[in-house]
């Protein structure tokens, strides 16, 4: 995996750990890797994983059972939530981006239909 | 900790296999002497001695240069140093490493000659007969066993005093080198060098006096005791050389990588 | 969590020239450290000073144990193999590994050699640099210790070799061991440092966790450590 190595290692593992998540390549009650096997999966350190895994279980998006590993939780709840709050995050920077260009936000709606509309042409 | 024992085979390993190098060159260098001899129709029963002896000056100078160099890169070398062991184990395995490799070679030498003997019997008791009538009454078999253990703890003594007298100086050279800046580096190395020289050939003289008691004590009856105090000096001699190595050593001497 | 090295008031001359002067660093247990700074700043002499190879003032602890030979117990540093001739078969090396380290265990040996595709018939003279080097890493994690150091494991090695090795360190370090690992390029094995400690003007000028480093200044290691060579970051 590439990392960016400006931004904490175990952040971007939480981020591709969510991605896969919601994309559904992992899904809930699906039994995570190992801890080294992740480790060198991803080719990072092991503590860096298991922080990573630590923020997660204690997000309550993944579940440790003893002795057994660590699990994808079975809360679709959770899963769904998840995916809302990392859609917010995506939307809070383009709109922090967008509004630093001294966009109002009327303008920033209109942009993105224009946006989508013009791209949706492109692609049929 | 690595014992003591396992550290000695360690170290033997790769003398063994330099020392069986040139055994082999040695075993090539007799094989073809002998051969030359016969070819030119020289061969008698005393060829295969004469070129046994004849190679086996070249064949103990070679191996005892080769363990010199051995012995003094052990302390120097990484692969060697790194391993858990206490200074002092470190130089006693050293040390027996290499003496066994001596007397491995020597009595290599010693077998060689033997065969060589063998074939040379006749020639060699005719010669003898003489030797021993004349010798006969002065030394009893008990005699000639305590003459000859004294000796054989002498020569062990002799080569304790060299092999310490080369570390001494090797180790000395090293710490120098290592403290003082490189222009008196040399100024120092070359004093010492001449120190060095001089300490040898004082060391040589007093060998060969030894040498010289000893053939008295063979032809004339001179005492044994005279024997002793020469080894009990040698051994005062390579005692404090390794105290002063073994301290340099611990101090100061580093591994080159 | 306890520590593996202490290093305290640390100094190291050579021909009357400072080397390393008053370094102090700890390290803590289970951590895979980077060993950052110029070729000759003294990461190669403060790991020789570790493992006793090189003779300095002040006190050096591994696990609390001050004296050289128990330091030499407990540490596993990637020698050259320079004391042994170039004839020398890998096999022989081995061999010699098993003899004088109780602590080298075989299984984990034929696993790296399986896992770095090294054929140990093979004589010292005939490996590429990158074969040394695998070689050198296996004998090094075969050890079963409580500090690895590797110097300068990735210098001159093809980018393939420098990724088995990184995922052989991965795989392999125990994990309460500790591993130092020197390099004077950072960018290949910094997702992989849980500290960084870089060497400048003869000590230790910084030992902080990699991404504090990152949350910190929001810049990369490499970027950090070279902004700290032009004086760029300030730290405390």
């Amino acid at each position: 995996m590439k990392f960016d190595d400006k931004v904490p290692i175990y952040y971007q593992i939480k981020n591709q750990l969510y991605h896969e998540m919601i994309t559904g390549e992992l899904e809930p009650g699906d039994k995570l890797p190992a801890v080294r096997q992740l480790a060198v999966d991803m080719t990072v350190n092991v503590n860096t994983i298991q922080r990573a895994l630590g923020e997660m279980i204690t997000e309550g998006v993944i579940e440790s059972q003893r002795g057994k590993g660590n699990f994808v939780t079975m809360d679709h709840e959770r899963i769904t939530q998840l995916k809302e709050e990392l859609i917010t995050e995506q939307l809070e920077r383009v709109y922090q981006q967008l509004h630093a260009l001294d966009l109002s936000d009327e303008d920033i709606i209109a942009s993105l239909e224009h946006f989508i509309k013009q791209r949706g042409e492109q692609h049929v | 900790m690595t014992n003591l024992w396992s550290a000695i085979k360690a170290m033997s390993g790769s003398r063994f296999r330099q020392m069986n190098q040139i055994l082999l060159i040695d075993l090539i260098a007799i094989a073809v002497t002998t051969l030359w001899t016969a070819v030119t129709g020289h061969f008698a029963d005393v060829t295969i001695l004469s070129s046994v002896s004849g190679w086996a000056f070249v064949t103990t100078a070679v191996s005892f240069v080769m363990l010199a160099v051995a012995s003094e890169r052990a302390f120097t070398s990484d692969s060697l140093r790194l391993i858990p062991l206490s200074d002092g184990k470190f130089y006693f395995a050293n040390l027996v490493a290499s003496f066994g490799q001596l007397l491995y070679v020597w009595v290599a030498q010693a077998i060689l000659g033997a065969i060589g003997l063998l074939f040379a019997w006749g020639t060699i008791t005719r010669e003898l007969r003489g030797i021993w009538s004349w010798n006969a009454g002065l030394q009893t078999p008990g005699d000639l066993f305590q003459t000859g253990a004294t000796l054989l703890i002498l020569a062990f003594m002799i080569w304790l005093v060299i092999w310490s007298t080369i570390s001494l100086a090797h180790l000395v050279t090293n710490v120098i080198t290592r403290f003082l800046p490189r222009f008196r580096q040399q100024v120092v190395s070359f004093v010492l060098y001449v120190a060095i020289i001089w300490v040898t050939i004082r060391l040589v003289s007093f060998v060969g006096g030894l040498v010289q008691k000893f053939s008295s004590l063979l032809i004339g009856q001179q005492d044994l005791g005279q024997l002793w105090i020469a080894i009990l000096s040698l051994a005062i001699i390579s005692a404090l050389e390794i105290a002063a190595n073994l301290f340099m050593l611990k101090k100061w001497v580093e591994t080159v990588h | 969590m306890s520590d593996v090295l202490t290093i305290e008031n640390l100094n190291y001359k050579r021909n009357l020239k400072v080397i390393l002067h008053d370094v102090n660093l700890t390290l803590a247990q289970g951590k895979i450290v980077g060993l950052l700074g110029e070729n000759g700043a003294g990461k190669t002499t403060l790991m020789r000073l570790i493992t006793g190879s090189a003779k300095g003032s002040g006190h050096i602890a591994v696990r609390d144990l001050e004296k050289t030979v128990d330091r030499k117990r407990h540490v596993s540093f990637s020698e050259q193999l320079k004391g042994f001739a170039d004839g020398t078969r890998i096999d022989r090396v081995v061999d010699y590994y098993r003899l004088v380290y109780p602590d080298f265990d075989g299984q984990r040996f034929e696993e790296l050699v399986t896992f770095l595709q090294i054929d140990t018939s093979l004589k010292l003279s005939a490996l590429s640099k990158g074969m040394k080097e695998k070689v050198v890493i296996a004998l090094t994690l075969s050890r079963q210790v409580d500090l690895y150091l590797l110097d300068e494991p990735f210098s001159g090695i093809d980018s393939m070799s420098r990724k088995r090795i990184i995922s052989s360190i991965i795989k392999w370090k125990p994990d309460d061991a500790t591993m130092v690992i020197s390099d004077h390029y950072v960018t290949e094995i910094a997702p992989i440092l849980d500290d960084v400690v870089i060497v400048k003007d003869q000590t230790v000028a910084i030992h902080q966790a990699a991404d504090d480093i990152r949350d910190e200044y929001g810049i990369g290691i490499e970027a950090f450590y070279e902004s700290l060579y032009e004086g760029g970051v300030k730290h405390d």
